[in-house]
């Protein structure tokens, strides 16, 4: 969880709307006053700077020794539900603070509009002295993203609402919002499972580690007393304990070509983000059942690939660059293919994700998988699913 | 002490908006009062304390009677033309003077029966507040300065109210009233929500907080 602790800084004032039109009666009062000599309305004049002074007064001491820290969570999925939570302390041991609004700003890093921040108002109404004050704002973020929180500004107009005194705090926090993850059908399973080729053969391997049960054997010591199957032993008369299997899964080497094109039309939805999702749910997937080698390549903006066993750092790492993966008109697939058949191990499952059909027997587009006699095998082992077609509604879909 | 909800009981649990109702409706007749002493009259000012005293129960508390926007405006017109008639009759300065007064607190009749958001309630105060100016010339008595003291502090109080209600409502979460009277969050958070966050507090929430006493004395 992030913690954005604050020092203050940039101090302002000004004069809010109500405030000018106080100031314009309290002038056309003062004037009247001054030019006809009128002692109610001298005295008038004075009431009014008096409540001006103190309207000042408050808003000047209200801020003092306050420090806003903020917690959020350091990174959810699309339309997760978020709560940030904005701690007001009150540094001070006699006077409270009343009508404390704190401003945050949330901005989408990977977008370059300013519609895409967005500002937050939260309010204290009551801060006691020597206090801390919880606030929480919650939503969803239905774009995924690095997103940046910050800074906040702390401003009151209290009591009067004739002046304002802000404060704006280097409070800033970030957030990494990962792809929806979806759902895998068992054809998508069967697809990367390991399969009998040739000479290879799946190995099905019983051991300590629990997975799927495999079968019965008699008990030795140091098993564990939960693999004791109760039925069984009563009736041979002997303790027999249950066997798992420990199975060794397909590597897998997954290419998202993120092309789109460069006009589309507004109600289509962008199948982009549908690879990507797909993407997300297949590498956390796979990591979380571990025991594979993963190799993720992405064509977008930019051409990178990230490999490594399945595990739970491997998949932070990818999810962390999915999120800010953005697609590109350009054509960068097949620079994608040549980097990623560097990297590839023999007997890797092969998958492009693409918006688009892939032709990989186009010999001029990837011309260099053509001319390496090492590369050009690889193209008869590769699977390629098409976002946009329904048929890799086969493979995934959204709940 | 301070934040002893118990010490003041009729006033820490009457809503924070009922009590900017009274304290506005206070000024109003405060405000037609002053200007009634100058004046040398009691109709007005009588007229104002009871329509004030009236539209405090049947427009605010019980919204028995609500003026709508049409019927406002016509009215505010109308008294327009009656105080333009006075003020083209007489000719003394003074007399011209207070034909306008006058305006400002038809103005404030026509404004109190209708339904009060925030852009009336400011109205209102301007209103009493020109009132007192222009009693604040007319006036010489000592009487009139110990009232215009009692008027100050009352319109501090105003002041403070409208300001809490101001800022609760902008920044509380929004909540609506369905047909059976209970209050529903206005932008509820379901999955197919537009992105973005909200305050969880809404206005009742952040009102609790608020104590008069509190306000007064600090630890």
């Amino acid at each position: 969880m992030a913690l954005g602790v604050t020092m203050l800084q940039k101090n302002q004032f000004a004069v809010s709307r109500e405030g000018m039109f106080y100031l314009f009666v309290m002038f056309f009062v003062m004037s009247g006053a001054f030019l006809r000599e009128i002692n109610l309305l001298l005295m008038l004049m004075g009431m009014m700077i008096g409540i001006f002074v103190f309207n000042w007064f408050a808003v000047t001491t209200t801020l003092n020794r306050l420090a806003v820290q903020r917690k959020l969570p350091e990174r959810i999925c699309v339309g997760d539900l978020l709560i940030v939570e904005l701690s007001l302390t009150n540094g001070r041991s006699r006077t409270d603070s009343w009508a404390v609004t704190l401003e945050d700003q949330i901005r989408r890093l990977e977008s370059d509009s300013e519609e895409s921040s967005q500002v937050v108002h939260v309010m204290a109404t009551h801060v006691r002295a020597g206090e801390t004050h919880r606030l929480t704002c919650r939503g969803r973020l239905m774009q995924r993203g690095h997103y940046e929180f910050g800074p906040i500004r702390i401003s009151t107009r209290f009591p009067l609402g004739l002046l304002r005194r802000s404060i704006q705090t280097d409070c800033v926090d970030r957030l990494v919002v990962y792809p929806q993850v979806g759902q895998l059908t068992r054809r998508w399973n069967q697809l990367v499972q390991s399969q009998r080729v040739g000479s290879r053969q799946t190995r099905h391997r019983y051991g300590f580690v629990e997975g799927d049960f495999y079968g019965l054997r008699d008990w030795r010591s140091g098993d564990s007393r939960h693999w004791i199957h109760w039925r069984t032993s009563a009736k041979r008369g002997s303790l027999k304990v249950c066997q798992f299997e420990q199975q060794c899964n397909q590597n897998l080497a997954l290419l998202v070509d993120l092309w789109t094109p460069s006009v589309m039309n507004s109600t289509e939805t962008d199948p982009c983000e549908r690879a990507i999702s797909f993407a997300a749910t297949v590498i956390e997937d796979m990591c979380h059942r571990g025991g594979s080698q993963i190799l993720l390549g992405i064509a977008g903006k930019q051409v990178r690939c990230v490999w490594g066993p399945a595990s739970t750092g491997l998949m932070y790492e990818v999810m962390d660059y999915l999120a800010g993966a953005a697609s590109s008109h350009v054509d960068r697939l097949p620079e994608l293919v040549s980097q990623a058949t560097e990297r590839m191990t023999p007997g890797m499952r092969i998958v492009i994700l693409g918006t688009r059909p892939v032709d990989l027997s186009d010999t001029e587009r990837f011309s260099d998988l053509w001319n390496n006699p090492h590369k050009r095998n690889i193209a008869g082992q590769v699977v390629s699913i098409d976002v946009t077609n329904v048929e890799d509604r086969e493979y995934f879909y959204f709940e | 002490m301070a934040s002893d909800p118990g010490h003041y009981p009729c006033v820490t649990h009457m809503p924070l908006e009922r009590l900017l109702q009274v304290h506005v409706a206070a000024l109003v007749a405060m405000g037609a009062l002053l200007l009634g002493m100058e004046q040398q009259s009691t109709i007005l000012p009588l007229l104002a304390m009871a329509s004030a005293l009236i539209s405090v129960f049947l427009t605010d508390f019980w919204r028995i009677i609500r003026l709508n926007t049409i019927v406002a405006n016509i009215a505010g017109i109308v008294a327009v033309l009656v105080c333009l008639s006075d003020f083209f009759e007489y000719d003394h300065k003074q007399q011209q003077l207070f034909s306008v007064a006058n305006l400002l607190v038809y103005l404030q009749l026509v404004l109190l029966f209708q339904e009060k958001n925030n852009r009336l309630y400011g109205h209102l105060l301007v209103l009493s507040l020109l009132q007192v100016v222009v009693a604040s010339a007319l006036g010489l008595e000592l009487r009139f300065g110990v009232l215009l003291v009692v008027y100050m502090f009352v319109a501090l109080a105003a002041l403070i109210l409208f300001f809490f209600h101001r800022e609760l409502s902008k920044y509380g979460r929004a909540v609506v009233t369905n047909s059976d009277g209970v209050e529903l969050l206005a932008k509820p958070m379901s999955q197919l929500e537009e992105s973005g966050l909200q305050p969880t507090a809404t206005y009742a929430d952040m009102a609790r907080a608020l104590t008069p006493v509190g306000l007064l004395k600090s630890r």
